[in-house]
């Protein structure tokens, strides 16, 4: 098993991955957005044959003035290689990936209501918390939760060194910019 | 005031799920996609843009055929490049039968 950052050459398998895996799909170019945009945020799970078994696929919120943030576009796990963990050490490559390299303050997606194995790893193992529920989010009416990541204390647990710093631990500015 | 209507009905898109139509919209040179409706179509486009390029290709030969060339010049391409008559014929052609111009491009 080996977790490492996608390479222009994955994005196939992990759109092939992601069709196996999930009813959300997306076509090829959007994986190819991801990959020019935010080369650094995607990484992918491959079994010792070297074939894609998993991957996350994030980018950068940055049309918006608040803190910069990512969002988690996609993640699969082949359910032959589920409860492993792998989800959780793609999701905290692209944790680090985003502090690192963009200084994201918080990472943020959508879950579907009635995947329980998914919120159970959001809220219990990263930590994630619901911050809106988006009725009727996806195609066949299920509503989504909105949930967010706080990258802050991640990055004081993991020894991560953001971006910039001073701005990334600067709260104070953030209270004033709410008020 | 627009900007705000802006925000607002993206708001609104974001907040379904669109499989990425969205971002890609905003990505530079976005073309919409078109599809082709029915394989019928497909074929009558392809063989006009097949009949066009034959068209094209058949009009670029009659006026290289106008084209009036020496025929000492022909002879003498053929023997310095040691070259096919033919071939001499065609590079001077498309060289308005100019000579010089022939063999700058022909020893390139």
């Amino acid at each position: 098993m080996n977790i490492r950052c996608a390479k222009p050459e994955d994005l196939m398998h992990m759109q092939h991955c992601n069709l196996l895996c999930l009813p959300e799909n997306y076509q090829m170019k959007y994986y190819l957005y991801h990959g020019l945009s935010w080369p650094q945020l995607s990484y992918v799970a491959e079994d010792e044959l070297g074939q894609i078994v998993g991957y996350v696929l994030a980018k950068m919120e940055e049309e918006s003035e608040e803190d910069p943030h990512g969002h988690i576009t996609s993640l699969a796990v082949r359910r032959s290689h589920r409860r492993l963990g792998l989800a959780q050490k793609l999701m905290d490559q692209t944790a680090r990936a985003m502090v690192e390299c963009f200084n994201a303050k918080y990472v943020s997606l959508h879950v579907r209501k009635s995947n329980r194995a998914a919120l159970n790893l959001y809220t219990n193992t990263l930590k994630f918390t619901i911050s809106e529920i988006e009725p009727k989010y996806y195609a066949d009416g299920e509503d989504a939760f909105a949930m967010k990541r706080d990258l802050c204390s991640f990055a004081l647990q993991n020894d991560v060194i953001p971006a910039e710093p001073i701005t990334f631990f600067d709260n104070r500015k953030n209270d004033e910019k709410d008020k | 005031m627009e900007d705000e209507v802006e925000t607002k009905s993206r708001e609104k898109r974001a907040a379904k799920h669109d499989s990425g139509a969205a971002d890609l919209e905003r990505v530079t040179n976005y073309a919409e996609e078109k599809e082709i409706k029915s394989d019928a179509n497909i074929i009558s486009v392809i063989n006009d843009v097949k009949r066009q390029n034959d068209a094209n290709k058949l009009a670029k030969e009659q006026e290289l055929a106008k084209v009036s060339i020496k025929k000492d010049d022909v002879e003498l391409i053929c023997r310095e490049l040691e070259i096919s008559k033919k071939e001499a014929e065609r590079a001077l052609r498309e060289h308005q039968g100019n000579l010089l111009e022939t063999l700058v491009t022909l020893t390139d």
